[in-house]
C-alpha cells in the first residue's frame, strides 16, 4: 500500500468497508491485514467464483452496503449516492474508455451527484478525482 | 395472427429497406402477419404495412440509448405473437418455425459468430462487453411483461448507464439469466461469418453509434447483392 497517498489515510479510519468496481485485490487485502471487514462488491463476472468477491452490481441489485462506501471506478456506473445514503470514499477519472457512462471531471460533479454535501477532503491526483465525505443531510447525521 | 414490428428513423435507411422486408416476410412465413412500421417519415413505404408515429414509442425524452423504443413495444396491445425484426436483416429460409414455436419468455439472438471469452468475458469489467443482439426477437402475449415493467421501474439508471439496449440487455438481463435465446446456427453476421442460417445480420449500427473504428470493411445490406434478391 502506497501510504503516501491521501486515500489510504481516509480508508484506514474506518472499521468496515464496502468496495464497489474494485479489481484491486492486493489493497483491498492489505486493508484486512490492518483489521478492518473490507467487502467487495463487482458486477464482472469473471469474479463469480471469487470467495472474497459478491459478484453483483451493486447499482441494479440488491446488496447490502456496509460500512464505508468505497466506490473506486465512478466513471462506469449510476451515482451509488442515489441508490445509498451514508459515508463515501468516491474515486473516479475522465480517461472516458470505450464502457464509461460517467467521466469525473471534478469534485464538485461527484458531491452533486452523490449528494455529497458534508465533505470532509477532497484531492486529485494525475489520474483521478477524489471525495470523501457523507450524504447524510445537511448536518451530517 | 402474428404481429411484427419494424422501426425506421432518421435517413440510414430509407423505404426500400421496409418493403424489401415485407416482401421477404411474405414470402418466408407460412402463416397470417400483420407488419407495423413506426416512421418519422412514411414516404414511400407500402400501404399493404401499417403506418404508425415513432414517437409513439417514445415516452422517455433521451436520445441516449440506442432503440429502447423496442421495449415500449410489449404490452402494446399484444397478438398471441409479437415480435419486432431490424431493417438490416436477409432472410435466407422459411422462419414460420421460429415463429410458430413457443416463446415462453422474450427471446433474443446471442452473438454466437463471436467468441464469448476474447470479445466479451475477457472485457467484462470494463463495461464494454455486448454479446446479446436484437435484431429478431419474438415473445408470446404477456410474456415479456416482467421486461417492460423492469425496465421503466429502472429507468433512470438504465438511461444514464448504457448507450444501447443491447447492452443493456447484456449486462442486466443475460448476467442475470433472464432472457431466452435463440438455438445456434439459426443467425448468421454478414460482416464475420457471411451467409448463413435462417436470418443474416448485417449489425454495423452500434460501430456508427459508438463511433467504433474497423480496420476491416463493414458492408452494410444495401451494398451487398442480397438488398435486390427478393
Amino acid at each position: 500500500m502506497n501510504s503516501t497517498k491521501l486515500i489510504y489515510s481516509w480508508l484506514t479510519e474506518h472499521d468496515e468497508l464496502t468496495f464497489i468496481a474494485c479489481n484491486d485485490f492486493e489493497l483491498m487485502d492489505q486493508l484486512r491485514e490492518l483489521g478492518i471487514i473490507v467487502h467487495c462488491i463487482n458486477y464482472d463476472i469473471n469474479y463469480k467464483d471469487k470467495d472474497d468477491v459478491i459478484c453483483k452490481d451493486a447499482i441494479f441489485d440488491k446488496v447490502e452496503f456496509k460500512g464505508c462506501v468505497v466506490h473506486w471506478n465512478c466513471e462506469k456506473t449510476f451515482p451509488v449516492g442515489k441508490v445509498h445514503q451514508g459515508e463515501f470514499i468516491l474515486r473516479g477519472d475522465a480517461k472516458g474508455h470505450n464502457g464509461d457512462c460517467n467521466p469525473i471531471h471534478n469534485h464538485a460533479q461527484l458531491m452533486s451527484q452523490n449528494g455529497l454535501f458534508n465533505l470532509y477532503d477532497k484531492y486529485h491526483d494525475d489520474t483521478h478525482t477524489y471525495v470523501y465525505g457523507n450524504n447524510l443531510g445537511a448536518d451530517g447525521i | 395472427m402474428v404481429k411484427l414490428n419494424v422501426l425506421k428513423w432518421g435517413n440510414k435507411y430509407d423505404s426500400q429497406y421496409v418493403n424489401r422486408l415485407y416482401t421477404l416476410i411474405t414470402k418466408n412465413l407460412d402463416i397470417p402477419f400483420q407488419l407495423t412500421v413506426w416512421t418519422d417519415d412514411t414516404k414511400g413505404i407500402t400501404t399493404e404495412i401499417e403506418h404508425r408515429d415513432i414517437k409513439e414509442l417514445r415516452p422517455y425524452d433521451t436520445e441516449r440509448m440506442f432503440t429502447y423504443e423496442k421495449l415500449m413495444l410489449i404490452n402494446r396491445d399484444e397478438s398471441e405473437v409479437n415480435g419486432w425484426l431490424d431493417l438490416d436483416i436477409h432472410i435466407n429460409e422459411n422462419i414460420t418455425e421460429l415463429i410458430t414455436r413457443p416463446h415462453p419468455n422474450i427471446t433474443f439472438i446471442w452473438n454466437h459468430w463471436n467468441d464469448f471469452r476474447d470479445m466479451s468475458l475477457r472485457p467484462y469489467g470494463k463495461g464494454s462487453s455486448c454479446h446479446v443482439n436484437s435484431s429478431f426477437v419474438f415473445w408470446d402475449k404477456g410474456k415479456a411483461t416482467w421486461l417492460r415493467e423492469y425496465t421503466e421501474e429502472h429507468w433512470e439508471k438504465i438511461a444514464w448507464t448504457y448507450k444501447s439496449l443491447d447492452k443493456y440487455l447484456f449486462y442486466q438481463h443475460a448476467r442475470n439469466n433472464r432472457l431466452s435465446f435463440w438455438g445456434e446456427g439459426l443467425f448468421s453476421n454478414y460482416n464475420v461469418d457471411g451467409l448463413g442460417g435462417k436470418v443474416t445480420l448485417f449489425n454495423t449500427s452500434h460501430l456508427y453509434n459508438n463511433k467504433i473504428s474497423v480496420y476491416k470493411k463493414h458492408y452494410e445490406l444495401h451494398e451487398t447483392d442480397l438488398f435486390m434478391a427478393y
